[in-house]
């Protein structure tokens, strides 16, 4: 299990202040704006950075306290596609696979070559030359070929066209599928990925974590009323969380549909879904 | 550490005309008889080669992709050091075959007991600069380490005139006197000595410098 409790970072002009949950076998996103902290929670879990409070522990071991070996031993386990940041890019896929042989001694050449295959990832190709997509292909790729329980992925499938976001999608979950104590902690701005994948979502704004919930839940529970003026006077806003003023009204976000569903049968409902949930949370008041 | 080192040969693979260039030069000082030039000038070069690495790591991020791979970051500076010195013994090695094949074309233009002396100049030359300038690139990255270096060299230049005005004229040219009547095993030890100093100096400042660095 990984846990981030009361993890801080502090720069100048943004404050981190996390806590967060990865437990086995579970599949966790985070989502929010650009620059609301997602990849800086995940510099912090990596120990790509140096926090100001609180601690990473993964599978009980604090890692402020961890060694040389304990790191490395952990690194062995986790495979991590950062978004912005990859191998050097005068590398070619198969440089890649024998670096990845030498650091892993895990790494399964074989599992390697047969999903570039899978996925038409030209081997001798430098990275340099291949498309967005390719390289978000060879990043995911890179994660699943030395047995990691646990994968730290940040957005994987940006970039990538709708077949082929399916496809590492789909390998996503197949790989997750093979062992149960696999975990993955995951970021998108694609949010039927997070949709359809995630077992709970972590909302990240300005570097605070503003809400979290089992994706089932969000899906079921959640909506968006679209309410009238004088239906959003007379409503009862007690499961109210975030309100926005719109041209013909309030929209308003709940996490108790069937309440509303049920009590006041006239107003207009519309699912909750990642999109809304951001927007509302993010621009809609208390 | 050994998936670093495959990492740093696939990039200098990568770069291969940046080698052909290292052959054609070493072509160049044979043609015109500079085979003492070539021994001390091609190690260099292939330190330089080497330490190349780390900007093609740097590129991205500062290189912090490097470190969510299973490798701590005193074992990422340790296999760059053992890199940047193995590239510069490769380019030692070119520089001596090119100043043989140079002396036996030019006959006569570089003695062949000469040879241990050229190397040995060229080893330590290309140590001290790659000491100086490997903590340096780490601290500054690629950009600015250019600048970087530039200035460090310029206040060791700085440093060794004030010291030669500081010092009398005497004492520098005893001491000179005395190191050429040194037997030879002697001022190689010594001179051993003082590298591995500058070495293990420039080590302990590169982990330094990466322990503290934030991605």
């Amino acid at each position: 299990m990984i846990q981030l409790k009361n993890v801080e970072k502090h720069y100048n002009n943004f404050d981190l202040q996390v806590s967060m949950e990865v437990p086995d076998g579970a599949i966790i996103g985070l989502i929010g704006q650009n620059g609301a902290g997602k990849s800086t929670t995940f510099k912090a879990l990596l120990g790509l950075l140096r926090i100001n409070g609180g601690s990473v522990v993964i599978d009980g071991l604090d890692m402020a306290n961890a060694g040389d070996k304990e790191w490395i031993e952990t690194k062995l386990r986790i495979g991590v596609a950062m978004a912005e940041t990859g191998f050097p890019e005068c590398l070619t896929p198969d440089d890649v696979r024998k670096t990845l042989k030498g650091l892993y001694p895990k790494f399964d050449e074989q599992k390697f070559c047969s999903l570039a295959n899978r996925l038409q990832l030209p081997m001798d190709k430098s990275i340099e030359k291949l498309s967005n997509g390719n390289k978000a292909k060879l990043k995911v790729i890179s994660t699943l070929c030395h047995d990691a329980d646990i994968l730290v992925l940040d957005e994987p499938t940006a970039g990538l066209d709708v077949v082929a976001r399916d496809q590492l999608l789909e390998l996503l979950r197949d790989y997750m599928a093979e062992k149960d104590n696999r975990s993955m902690i995951i970021s998108s701005h694609i949010s039927s990925d997070l949709e359809g994948l995630c077992d709970s979502l972590y909302l990240i704004h300005q570097g605070e974590i503003v809400l979290q919930e089992d994706t089932d839940v969000l899906l079921s529970e959640y909506a968006v009323l679209k309410l009238k003026e004088e239906e959003f006077h007379s409503i009862d806003r007690s499961h109210i969380m975030r309100s926005k003023k719109e041209a013909y009204g309030y929209a308003c976000l709940t996490n108790q549909k069937h309440f509303y569903m049920e009590n006041y049968p006239q107003v207009v409902i519309e699912n909750g879904n990642v999109d809304e949930l951001i927007t509302m949370m993010v621009l809609g008041g208390e | 550490m050994k998936g670093l080192m495959i990492k740093d040969f696939c990039i200098i693979k990568s770069r291969r005309r940046q080698f052909i260039l290292i052959v054609a030069l070493a072509a160049m000082y044979i043609a015109m008889g500079m085979g003492g030039f070539a021994i001390s000038f091609l190690s260099l070069l292939g330190g330089a080669f080497g330490l190349s690495t780390l900007s093609y790591d740097a590129k991205s991020h500062d290189g912090e992709f490097i470190f969510t791979l299973p490798c701590t970051r005193k074992q990422y500076v340790t296999e760059k050091y053992l890199f940047i010195f193995l590239m510069m013994l490769c380019g030692l090695v070119i520089g001596i075959v090119a100043g043989l094949i140079s002396n036996l074309m030019n006959a006569g233009s570089m003695p062949l007991d000469a040879v241990p002396l050229y190397a040995l100049g060229g080893i330590a030359g290309s140590v001290i600069m790659l000491s100086l300038m490997i903590p340096v690139v780490i601290r500054f990255g690629t950009e600015q380490s250019q600048v970087a270096v530039f200035s460090v060299i310029a206040s060791c230049v700085i440093v060794a005139v004030i010291l030669s005005h500081l010092i009398p004229a005497k004492i520098i040219n005893d001491l000179m006197l005395y190191a050429t009547l040194l037997p030879l095993p002697v001022l190689v030890m010594a001179g051993s000595v003082v590298l591995l100093i500058v070495v293990m100096i420039s080590y302990t400042i590169s982990i330094s410098m990466m322990m503290r660095k934030e991605f």
